[in-house]
């Protein structure tokens, strides 16, 4: 026991509450007795403890009585061991963990070095409970004035929290690192210059197709070597170095992950992100796209076959877009697509995007109401049409594309020029054949002809000059003009000039083109001719019997090019003219005689590019405003290409013209604006005949910028605060006048002195003191002289005499005399290095764990808030907790403002939508993904993700909401659809019968509509199978084909018979070539089922033959009436002047008896001769195959009529006729007779002897009848009867064979046999009216036959 | 000494050379007229008889077995009557036919006309060329 020591019980001031109840506890109870017996070891102690602001606790004496300060007591919580346990003794204020703490009490005791334990778990009582309470602590032992340790001092604090905190932080972390590792996009962390991974989920390392290396900690190309050579490493640390963050959107990867091997398609983005300011690293994301990029291929492969089809077709077609009023009535129509043949066929250029109004303002409505049929019905529409700027004739086929409501309209034209001229020429000629036939008057006739064929050409003159007779003039009697000056009259033919006139006179057809800028022509000549408004012309002679008869000319006001159709057609004109003409002048001469003999004797039819071979020179870009359009631009590489890709597209064309493959990349680009765009730019070779590429055509479109999509992350979690203090405790006094200090024995050695060993100044104790805290110790001391507050406590560092640093607590207390000036001062010290260390060493845990924390916290929100996907984290009462940059920026919110409210009333419309759903689904524990979702608060689309958040007990907390933003992407597929859709209607819609098939098999790929149609096999049918499996094309078309596919590679409108399904063969023309769908070449047909066609043709070559027939008939007849006109002007001529001469000679006469009686019977015979003429004449024209009525008639009965008729002249000739039995034949009975006739009596007439007759008939074949038989059509199988009549009469020389059948070729003259002339033409024309021919051998003076072959009719 | 004008027609038409024969001698009355009925025969006659040598020949286009314009072209190769006018003697006067025989040498085309007078006149005119 102590001796009392009365003196001071000062240590017991203070202290608060616990200084209180210290001083109150009745200690004589206890074994350490009153105060004042305690120990001075005890006292100070204690005074220390009561004043610390550190939690301490001390154990003194045998009993380990207990002892605490203020701090101290929140430890012991409520109603548990405060304020029981003060003075209490040890064992029984702890019992609980007294088997922990006893040991180390006693080891203290027992003179061993203080105990430092950290976060250390002490369950104890309190707060009616035994709570687990973390504790880190420090048991230094208390010396007693023998140097014996009495007391166990501990300094401590509860670090329930912290440990708990950081307990949270850590599973927070494992939560976030579990989230990343499973994270459905691959993230890395790279770290420092040197690329240092710090982080790699299992997807990375699926990509780099290492899933089972460890990354962490790794630098970048150790694990992927392969990176740096691919010179990502430049394009990381310039990522690091320019802090842009880096995208690239689909880039084909290969690797394995979740079972799916092969490419997938990532969307890569590299960001930089800074800690303090400085760049520190690169979180990389890469999320694979794969499905939406695979779903939009397919799209986009779907759509370039369609494309690829329509451009390769040779029908030019194109896509209209009506344009409504609000009363559904058409106003106007837009081409929205149009292939390279419309223009060929339409001449209609750059029509893409332009409505038709702009390019044709003068088109009427009624024109544009014929589509109202299409658009409202859909039944397809056929129009027929010229198109004047291509002078083309087309039929257009107008379907509609899509169900009701569709307002586009394909259109597919097809050309038909070549057989609408046809027609045009055929149905001209016809026309003018039957008009010219019943016109009369020969001036009529020409004028007729010219406005046919002035109005025809649309000339501005035309007409038909004849030669005036003499040699000198030309007559034009009629043209026909159209806004020209008419030049009938009468020309010199010098006029024309010599030159002219010359090759006009040779037969040859003058054409001048452009007079105006003809070399050929002199100045005055070309003044002649404007005068004449002569632009352009053609003057077509028609030369008879070596002379210049007629020219007929052709005058246009301006230049015109003259085809080879319009010649032909000009010059048949002329010659159909002239024919008719002369045609006319005969039948009007016949007319004349007839009436002068009446009068005398009695009562008559997208950027696209061009690129050199070898992609050196870019021919030609037409930028759209949206690249800088170029020509002939070698420096197109580094002019749009951006430096870090142009090795990227110099690779890919390279191979691209190796491989001879289309050429397809996405890149950036620079375009107009100078800004890096992305493109995909896609180019095919184009080849010559020998597969050489020639140039390359391509395209590049603007892809919209692809969003780095993004996933999930975390909510982070806070930070935590720890505070912690403790120390020997050394006594000082400073008398201050006397600058005498006072050290204990303790405060010695705590300086590491020995007793009595200190100096005793102030000076000798600011020796110890680091020198950075002297001044601010000496500031304190001053500031706390002008307060004068009660207690000072200071702490610093000194350096002990050991040259050991120590942490020193002081706490002192000044006593200041009368003048106010301090006096004494008194303090302790107390070595507070261990709590000191500890606190600091906490302070720097808690330093390094804020940095950890706050670096995490700075990447997750660098991730977080640089994308722009839309990042929010909701409670389980779908309260928003966080919320990202992009989202505050999109909804225009702050952050502060929103969180913690329910997410509905921020956004009261999204109230049972589905996101509410969604959110649902997360906290149910589902991972939801939408890979459309349509957002009712933005009003976009979104690829989402709510992901559930879970805490340590696998609870779900929360819900993480990921959306991105893909509406433009969407909108490009939706685009891409659309355009899909469209061509696939095109393709099915399209009025050609169209397949697709693979190249090596030749099985279909696919068929639309019209081909189902036209060869009776379905889809199903026809897909997968080739022609040969259904028997759809001969093998002699197949050859064909083959052939053509051979020679050229492609087969072009080839005619060919295709079977239908039911067996019917239908004529069609075929055209297939190669295309390119993607990489893969296809066979594509189109077949046109030209039936129609056909029958036309049919028709033309009908109407041609009978155009043909016309023309024989004409040639005939013409041949005829230039008889007939010799007839007129000559043999008709003579009765007719002899009569008029011998009634002048009558009159000459005086009408003397004999000689008048002589001239009249002269007059007589010249009449009767005349008469006969005309009859013979007029029996020989009425003789016409149309006007034949052929019955069976019976030749034996012909003969005997005939013998008849020639009774008298049989006898008086003294003739005979013998005769086989004849046939009966189908004939025309009258003309028969007149055969027989004229023969009989032809052989009876030119006999000098008794003439002898003899008639045979017989049955010959088609071979027996070489001669002439090439006129008949009939086969070989025909029949034919033969008749011959032989005479012995005068005969004739053989070189007369041919002329004895021409009208009027007598070969006696007059005086020694009658005769008009004319019988053998008449028998000739009878037969051949039969279809039949005659022939005739002579030998002067021995006899004559004729050979009469006629075909027998059944 | 040749005192005796000859002229020589050949045409097939006796009714022609009746005409002939009349409205000669009222144009011509000292001329005498030797007529042949055809081509041939009017060749055979002149080419066998040097001594027949016509002042004027007239010859008509349209006769059987050899018609005027092939006469007129066998005449012209008998080179002692190359001096002799060569009329053409015929209904119709065709220009070409016109064209055609003066091509062949032939003087002059003498029309059949209706009216015996005009003949008259015609041959007048012919003869003046003595």
């Amino acid at each position: 026991m102590e001796k009392a020591n009365n003196t001071n019980l000062n240590f017991l001031l203070g202290g608060g509450e616990m200084g209180r109840l210290t001083r109150e506890k009745d200690w004589s109870k206890t074994t350490l007795g009153s105060p004042q017996f305690w120990s001075q070891s005890l006292r100070t102690t204690l005074g220390i403890i009561l004043n610390s602001k550190f939690p301490m606790f001390l154990f003194w004496g045998e009993e380990l009585t207990c002892f605490y300060n203020d701090a101290y007591r929140p430890s012991l919580g409520k109603d548990g061991k405060h304020p029981s346990i003060l003075g209490m003794k040890g064992a029984d204020a702890w019992q609980e963990i007294w088997h922990i703490i006893k040991p180390l009490i006693d080891q203290v005791l027992a003179g061993g070095d203080g105990i430092w334990r950290e976060d250390e778990l002490i369950p104890i009582y309190r707060n009616g409970l035994m709570e687990d309470v973390y504790w880190t602590f420090s048991y230094s032992p208390v010396n007693d004035e023998s140097g014996k340790p009495a007391g166990v001092f501990v300094a401590c604090t509860e670090t329930t929290e912290k440990v708990f905190t950081q307990k949270k932080l850590v599973k927070s972390a494992n939560e976030l690192q579990n989230l990343f590792e499973n994270a459905p996009f691959s993230l890395m962390v790279l770290e420092g210059e040197d690329l240092v991974i710090t982080l790699a989920n299992k997807l990375t390392k699926a990509i780099t197709q290492r899933p089972d290396e460890e990354f962490v900690g790794k630098r970048l190309h150790e694990i992927v070597p392969e990176a740096i050579e691919q010179g990502f490493d430049v394009l990381l640390k310039n990522v690091m170095e320019t802090g842009i963050t880096f995208n690239a959107s689909e880039v084909p990867v290969n690797f394995t992950f979740d079972g799916k091997s092969g490419t997938h398609y990532l969307d890569y983005s590299y960001q930089p992100f800074n800690e303090m300011g400085k760049p520190k690293g690169i979180v990389s994301i890469a999320i694979d796209v794969t499905e939406k990029v695979l779903a939009r291929q397919k799209i986009e492969k779907s759509e370039e076959k369609y494309r690829s089809i329509f451009e390769s077709i040779d029908e030019g077609f194109c896509v209209h877009e009506l344009i409504l009023d609000e009363n559904n009535k058409i106003t106007d129509l837009l081409f929205r697509e149009v292939n390279e043949a419309f223009e060929k066929h339409t001449g209609v250029k750059n029509a893409k995007g332009k409505r038709v109004r702009e390019l044709f303002p003068q088109v009427e409505q009624h024109w544009l109401d014929s589509f109202t049929i299409v658009y409202k019905t859909g039944e397809p529409v056929r129009v027929e049409g010229y198109q004047a700027d291509a002078q083309r004739w087309l039929t257009t086929q107008y379907s509609r594309i899509g169900g009701e409501g569709s307002r586009l309209i394909a259109a597919v034209f097809n050309d038909i020029t070549e057989r609408k001229q046809q027609e045009q020429k055929q149905g001209y000629l016809l026309e003018l054949s039957d008009e010219l036939k019943t016109i009369t008057d020969p001036h009529e006739i020409q004028s007729t002809a010219v406005t046919q064929l002035g109005k025809y050409l649309k000339s501005a003159r035309a007409g038909y000059a004849e030669d005036g007779g003499d040699g000198d003039t030309i007559v034009i009697t009629r043209n026909y003009i159209d806004g020209t000056p008419s030049i009938e009259g009468t020309y010199q033919y010098n006029d024309y000039g010599p030159e002219l006139v010359k090759e006009l006179r040779a037969g040859r057809i003058v054409v001048r083109n452009d007079i105006a800028n003809d070399a050929s022509l002199v100045s005055a000549e070309k003044e002649a001719h404007a005068l004449l408004q002569l632009g352009a012309m053609v003057n077509v002679p028609l030369v008879k019997n070596r002379q210049l008869v007629a020219i007929l000319f052709v005058h246009f006001t301006k230049a015109h090019h003259f085809s080879e159709q319009e010649l032909a057609l000009i010059e048949e004109t002329a010659e159909r003219t002239w024919a008719a003409v002369m045609r006319a002048r005969a039948e009007d001469a016949l007319r004349h005689s007839q009436q002068t003999l009446h009068s005398f004797v009695t009562t008559s039819s997208s950027v696209v590019f061009n690129m050199s071979a070898d992609w050196q020179t870019l021919n030609m870009m037409d930028g759209q405003g949206f690249l800088t359009s170029r020509e002939n631009a070698s420096t197109w590489l580094n002019d749009f290409i951006p430096d870090f890709e142009r090795s990227k597209v110099s690779t890919a064309f390279k191979k691209a013209i190796q491989q001879k493959v289309m050429y397809e990349l996405e890149h950036q680009i620079i375009d107009i604006t100078g800004e890096l765009a992305w493109v995909d730019v896609r180019a095919v070779p184009i080849f010559d005949e020998g597969k050489n590429i020639v140039e390359w055509i391509g395209a590049a479109s603007n892809i919209t910028p692809r969003k780095n999509a993004e996933e999930a992350l975390r909510k982070t979690k806070e930070q935590l605060e720890l505070s912690i203090s403790a120390g020997t405790i050394g006594i000082w006094t400073l008398d201050v006048k006397n600058n005498s200090l006072y050290w204990s024995k303790q405060q010695c050695e705590l300086y590491g002195l020995s007793e009595n060993e200190f100096e005793g100044t102030t000076e000798a104790f600011w020796k110890f003191v680091l020198l950075e805290d002297q001044e601010r110790l000496k500031k304190e001391s001053a500031q706390h002289f002008v307060d004068k507050k009660t207690e000072l406590v200071q702490q610093f560092r000194i350096t002990r005499k050991d040259g050991k640093q120590r942490w020193v607590e002081s706490r002192n207390r000044t006593q200041f005399d009368e003048l106010d000036m301090p006096a004494y001062i008194t303090g302790i010290n107390l070595d507070i290095t261990a709590e000191k260390s500890f606190a600091q060493e906490l302070e720097n845990k808690v330093i390094e764990r804020t940095l950890e924390i706050n670096r995490q916290k700075a990447f997750t929100e660098t991730i977080l808030n640089s994308t722009p996907d839309l990042i929010a984290v909701y409670d389980l009462d779908t309260r928003l907790l966080a919320l990202n940059k992009a989202s505050e920026d999109l909804f225009n919110i702050k952050k502060e403002d929103i969180i913690g409210k329910i997410y509905t009333d921020v956004f009261p419309f999204a109230k049972g939508g589905q996101g509410e759903k969604d959110l649902m689904r997360a906290f149910n524990g589902e991972s939801v993904h939408n890979e459309v979702y349509f957002s009712a608060v933005t009003g976009r689309s979104y690829e989402n993700f709510i992901l559930p958040l879970r805490d340590e007990t696998d609870k779900i907390y929360a819900a993480v909401a990921i959306a991105h933003d893909i509406t433009e992407s969407l909108k490009t597929t939706e685009l891409i659809r659309q355009s899909e859709e469209k061509f696939n209607k095109l393709f099915s819609a399209s009025p050609l019968a169209l397949t697709l098939s693979e190249i090596q098999s030749g099985q279909v790929v696919d068929v639309n509509e019209v081909y189902v149609e036209i060869t009776g096999y379905d889809k199903s049918e026809s897909i997968g199978k080739n022609s040969i499996n259904l028997n759809l094309i001969n093998s002699k078309s197949r050859k064909n084909i083959l052939a053509e596919i051979l020679k050229n590679g492609f087969v072009k409108n080839l005619e060919v018979e295709i079977t239908h399904k039911n067996g019917r063969i239908i004529p069609v023309l075929l055209s297939t070539e190669t295309i390119q769908i993607g990489d893969k070449e296809y066979f594509l047909s189109a077949i046109i089922n030209i039936t129609e066609r056909k029958n036309a043709e049919q028709k033309i070559i009908e109407s041609a033959e009978k155009l043909g027939e016309k023309n024989l008939e004409l040639e005939r007849i013409n041949k005829e009436l230039e008889s007939f006109n010799y007839i007129a002007s000559h043999d008709l001529q003579e009765p007719l002047r002899k009569i008029t001469t011998f009634i002048n000679l009558i009159e000459m006469n005086k009408f003397e008896k004999e000689l008048t009686e002589k001239y009249f019977y002269k007059i007589n015979d010249s009449a009767i001769r005349m008469s006969k003429l005309i009859q013979s004449i007029l029996d020989f024209s009425r003789i016409s195959k149309t006007k034949v009525r052929l019955i069976n008639i019976d030749l034996n009965k012909v003969l005997a009529d005939v013998e008849d008729d020639f009774e008298i002249l049989i006898q008086e000739k003294g003739a005979t006729i013998k005769s086989m039995p004849l046939p009966v034949l189908k004939a025309n009975a009258l003309q028969m007779h007149q055969v027989f006739a004229n023969l009989i009596s032809n052989s009876i007439k030119f006999s000098t002897k008794k003439p002898e007759i003899i008639i045979e008939a017989k049955e010959v074949s088609h071979k027996d009848i070489a001669v002439g038989a090439s006129q008949f059509k009939s086969n070989a199988e025909q029949k034919f009867i033969q008749l011959t009549f032989s005479d012995n009469g005068i005969g004739f020389a053989s070189g007369f064979k041919d002329k004895i059948f021409e009208v009027f070729q007598r070969l006696h003259g007059q005086s020694e046999y009658s005769g008009t002339g004319i019988g053998l033409s008449i028998v000739k024309k009878i037969v051949e009216a039969h279809n039949g021919f005659i022939s005739v051998e002579s030998v002067e003076g021995t006899g004559t036959v004729f050979t009469i072959t006629l075909p027998k009719t059944s | 000494m040749k005192l005796q004008l000859l002229s020589f027609l050949i045409d097939d038409d006796l009714d022609d050379q009746e005409i002939f024969s009349v409205a000669l001698k009222e144009a011509y009355p000292t001329m005498q007229c030797v007529f042949a009925n055809d081509g041939l025969k009017a060749l055979d006659k002149l080419t066998n008889d040097l001594s027949f040598v016509p002042d004027f020949i007239f010859i008509d286009i349209n006769m059987p077995r050899m018609d005027g314009i092939q006469c007129l072209t066998e005449l012209k190769k008998l080179p002692h009557l190359a001096a002799i006018p060569v009329y053409m003697y015929s209904t119709s006067a065709e220009p070409q036919t016109v064209v055609q025989c003066k091509h062949l040498g032939a003087t002059d085309f003498v029309q059949k006309v209706s009216d015996i007078r005009k003949l008259e006149e015609i041959l007048k005119k012919v003869f003046q060329t003595l």
